[in-house]
């Protein structure tokens, strides 16, 4: 299972590896201090070169969210996506993962999860991040 | 640089166009434009079309259908922004001298791409992550509600308001009355955005003849002049700072006061990018029409109705007249001139003189938006 998602990530260079387990890459700029998902070569702000990499922490904040009820190119409807902040600001675009009759407010805690996200025409899966709600009497950083 | 007049406005009736090409919508428009100016087919040295989905040279395809070839022609895409970007490269070419008489037109066909297929582009990372633009604004819309407490039948009175301005106007998609309950109990399409809070699928054209002002009145008897014409892009960080407040709108707004050199309260008319009616609020507050967190409260208070303080969208904006995408800053801007001109049927605002036209257009990862445009035109 771990092997068959590393190796279907859709873009191998907006994850990095750290003790075994799949994160985000961010990049953060070694001259002023900005961080940006996804990463990027060039600071936006100070145009220093050759940003270097950063794992993202895998726990966030949900910074806003909704349900899509119109199909996207990878995604069935009814679906949620959201933006989920991270350290120093950087907020990621993703799908929200949740059990039926699951709410999600403003400010709540989500987790980062690396999983299979949709099927190819060809059949073959594609993986990478969505996130879900942060639940109660899980232990952080689990998966 | 010289001064710039726009002498000649068309458009096509907004609306679905299954039966008509590319090159025949956007030939009406430019022939509707080219004979409201009074200008001779001759006369035109620049040709510059705006498009988003209809591919290569589509400028030179509609032009040879009017009949004029041979001279300078461009082919700009900017997304929504499509069609004022082109009006902004003629608007250039003629304020700098390069020619005296050019042509600016946009025109889409949306029902070619079937439903919702309007998406940014396969290789952008959030498109894949499932972003779509009414999601994209729900997103914004959730916090916005949140951090100003405007309510829901706030929202859906730009809808009500638009859709009523729609009336009234012949070339709009949508000429039909609605209820503030009609607008949220339609179908939910990204919550809380409802159906009848989105543009619609629209195909279209609109043109606009530009000339240089001293050889205006040459041409045509009511010139309306180009006050301020500026282009901006969305910034990379947008995203880490406040999505409640469109920075970029305000930034090429405040551009365009200072090189009019006139204030939010000088204007007596403005069409917006209002694609989903959450964004007309946000827009007033950018634009300087009201405070920040009071665009709810200043659509309920009637102030951007017909007869309001300014009236905002008296052509039904995107929402009613419809969104063919590179059509849509072109026809807002023919909307103005009309205005200004005293020729704007049942929907004219009594003694306007000056108006200003806003869009936002496009979906990058990261930016707020690809392209913003403000124009700012007045009597001459």
């Amino acid at each position: 299972m771990e092997k068959e998602l590393r190796e279907s990530l859709f873009d191998k260079n907006l994850f990095i590896e750290v003790d075994d387990t799949i994160r985000l890459r961010g990049s953060e700029c070694p001259n002023c201090g900005r961080r940006f998902f996804p990463p990027k070569v060039r600071c936006p702000e100070c145009f220093r070169a050759s940003l270097g990499s950063v794992a993202l922490e895998t726990k966030g904040i949900l910074y806003s969210y909704t349900t899509v009820y119109i199909p996207s190119r990878n995604f069935r409807p009814p679906y949620r996506v959201g933006y989920v902040e991270f350290d120093k600001g950087v907020r990621v675009f993703g799908q929200i993962r949740t059990r039926e009759g699951e709410t999600l407010s403003i400010g709540s805690a989500v987790k980062t999860v690396i999983d299979f996200l949709w099927n190819k025409s060809d059949g073959g899966r594609v993986s990478g991040y969505l996130f879900e709600p942060a639940r109660e009497g899980q232990i952080s950083g689990e998966k | 640089m010289r001064e710039v007049a726009v002498i000649g406005v068309g458009s096509t009736v907004f609306g679905k166009w299954k039966e008509l090409s590319l090159e025949e919508l956007g030939r009406r428009a430019v022939e509707a434009a080219l004979e409201d100016s009074g200008v001779s087919y001759d006369k035109v040295q620049l040709a510059c079309c705006a498009n988003v989905y209809g591919g290569m040279c589509l400028g030179q395809s509609v032009m040879k259908e009017v009949g004029i070839t041979r001279v300078e022609m461009m082919n700009v895409e900017n997304a929504c922004a499509s069609g004022s970007s082109a009006f902004n490269i003629v608007y250039r070419a003629i304020a700098s001298g390069e020619c005296d008489v050019g042509l600016a037109f946009g025109v889409e066909k949306m029902t070619a791409l079937g439903p919702a297929q309007l998406a940014p582009p396969e290789t952008d990372l959030d498109a894949n992550m499932g972003l779509l633009f009414p999601a994209f604004f729900a997103l914004i819309m959730r916090r916005y509600l949140d951090r100003y407490g405007v309510t829901m039948e706030q929202v859906a009175q730009v809808a009500v308001k638009n859709r009523h301005h729609g009336c009234l106007n012949p070339n709009a998609q949508y000429k039909n009355e609605i209820s503030i309950s009609d607008v949220l109990s339609s179908r939910m399409i990204a919550d809380p955005i409802t159906m009848l809070q989105c543009c619609p699928n629209t195909d279209g054209a609109a043109a606009t003849v530009l000339c240089a002002a001293d050889l205006a009145n040459k041409y045509c008897s009511k010139p309306v002049l180009v006050a301020a014409s500026v282009v901006a892009s969305g910034d990379y960080q947008w995203r880490q700072r406040d999505i409640t407040f469109s920075d970029m709108t305000y930034r090429t707004a405040q551009k365009a006061y200072d090189l009019a050199e006139m204030k939010p309260e000088d204007i007596d008319v403005c069409e917006l990018h209002d694609a989903f009616a959450v964004n007309e609020l946000m827009h007033y507050e950018e634009l300087g029409f009201c405070d920040v967190g009071e665009g709810g409260r200043f659509v309920e208070s009637g102030a951007t109705s017909m007869g309001g303080k300014i009236p905002v969208n008296v052509s039904g904006g995107l929402l009613s007249k419809g969104h063919p995408l590179a059509a849509t800053g072109v026809a807002q801007l023919a909307e103005i001139v009309w205005q200004l001109r005293d020729e704007a049927g049942q929907r004219q605002v009594k003694g306007a003189k000056v108006g200003l036209a806003h869009v936002l257009g496009g979906a990058v990862t990261g930016l707020e938006s690809g392209a913003c445009t403000v124009h700012i035109l007045k009597r001459g």
